[in-house]
C-alpha cells in the first residue's frame, strides 16, 4: 500500500475526493452497468422496456449495492470524519467553558481590588491625623521640648533682619552652631 | 422463462466471486459490466453472479490494494471506470488459486474415495 493511499484510507480530509464526489462515482458506475446490458438486450432482440427490466432483474437491488459500495469505499473515511467532528465540537465547548470561567474570575478580580482599594483608603484616611501630631524630625537635630530655641510647629524658621533678632533673643548667647548642645545644658542649668 | 433459464445456473459459492474476479482480471482491465459478462460466457452461462454483487466486491477489493481502479473511455467511448490487478492481487490470486486446487482436491476424495486412495 503506498503512501497516497494509505493517506486517502485512514485521513478523510487529505483525500482528494469529497463524499458526494464518491456518491456520484457509484452511481454512475453501476447505471453504466444497468445501460450496458440494457442495450446489449435490445441488440439481443428485446424491447427496449423489457431490456430494462431484465437489465435490472440481473442487476438485483441497485440501491442495496450503492449503499454498500459507499459503506465499503468510505467507511473508514466516515469514522474518522465523525471522529474529527466529534474533537471539534469538544474543543469549541472546552474554549467556551474556560472563556466564561476567565470572565467569571475577571469580574471577582475587579470585585477584590475595589474592596482593597477602599480598604487602603480608608486606612490612609485614618492614618492622616496622626502622622500631623508626631511631625517627622531627624533625631540628631531634635531639640528638646523647653529648649528655647524650639520652632513650634507650623512656625517658620527666622531668616535675615528676624534671624538676627532671634540670634539676640533665642540666641543671647551668640554662639555657633556647633555649640548648641552646651547651650542645652546650660538652660537645663537654668 | 428467466426462472426456468435460472434452474440450470449454479449459484456461486461463498468467497469464489473474489478469486473469479482476479481471475478475469488477469487478462487486461476491464470494466464492472465487461467482468460480469466475461465469467458468464467463459462458464457457458453455467454460473450467475448477481451482478449488483460484482461491485461492492471490486471496491472491497480495491481497498484491499488487490485491484485499482481507473476511470477511461469504454468501447462506446462512454466514461467507465476500469479496474485492473495490482502485484499484491497477482499474489493474492496465485493464493487463491492453490487454496481452490486444495478445496477441490479434498472434496474429489470425499466423493470418490478409490480415487483418493489410490
Amino acid at each position: 500500500m503506498d503512501l497516497a493511499h494509505a493517506l486517502h484510507r485512514y485521513l478523510p480530509l487529505a483525500a482528494s475526493q469529497s463524499a458526494a464526489e464518491i456518491d456520484a462515482e457509484i452511481r454512475e458506475e453501476l447505471e453504466y452497468h444497468l445501460e450496458m446490458r440494457t442495450d446489449d438486450n435490445v441488440r439481443a432482440g428485446m424491447e427496449p422496456n423489457e431490456a430494462r427490466r431484465d437489465a435490472q432483474q440481473r442487476f438485483g437491488d441497485f440501491e442495496t449495492s450503492r449503499i454498500a459500495c459507499r459503506k465499503i469505499t468510505l467507511g473508514p473515511q466516515l469514522l474518522v470524519a465523525r471522529l474529527q467532528s466529534a474533537l471539534v465540537v469538544l474543543l469549541i465547548c472546552a474554549v467556551v467553558y474556560q472563556g466564561m470561567l476567565l470572565l467569571r474570575l475577571q469580574s471577582s478580580s475587579r470585585d477584590r481590588i475595589d474592596a482593597l482599594t477602599q480598604m487602603v483608603e480608608q486606612l490612609q484616611s485614618a492614618r492622616k491625623p496622626a502622622a500631623a501630631e508626631v511631625p517627622a524630625t531627624m533625631p540628631y537635630l531634635q531639640l528638646k521640648r523647653d529648649s528655647p530655641y524650639n520652632v513650634a510647629a507650623g512656625e517658620d524658621i527666622p531668616s535675615g533682619d528676624d534671624l538676627a533678632s532671634w540670634r539676640e533673643t533665642g540666641n543671647p548667647a551668640g554662639q555657633s552652631w556647633s555649640d548648641w548642645g552646651s547651650l542645652d545644658e546650660s538652660s537645663d542649668a537654668r | 422463462m428467466a426462472t426456468n433459464k435460472s434452474n440450470k445456473k449454479t449459484e456461486l459459492l461463498q468467497g469464489t466471486l473474489d478469486m473469479l474476479i482476479l481471475k478475469t482480471l488477469s487478462g487486461g482491465k476491464m470494466h464492472g459490466y465487461g467482468i460480469a459478462r466475461q465469467i458468464q460466457q467463459i462458464s457457458r452461462e453455467a454460473l450467475v453472479v448477481e451482478e449488483g454483487s460484482l461491485y461492492p466486491a471490486l471496491h472491497r477489493m480495491a481497498r484491499r490494494g488487490w485491484i485499482r481502479a481507473e476511470w477511461g473511455l469504454s468501447e462506446a467511448n462512454r466514461r467507465a471506470k476500469y479496474y485492473q490487478l495490482t502485484p499484491t492481487g497477482r499474489k493474492q490470486l496465485a493464493a487463491e488459486t492453490k487454496r481452490w486446487s486444495r478445496f477441490v482436491e479434498a472434496i474429489t476424495i470425499v466423493m470418490n474415495p478409490s480415487t483418493g486412495e489410490a
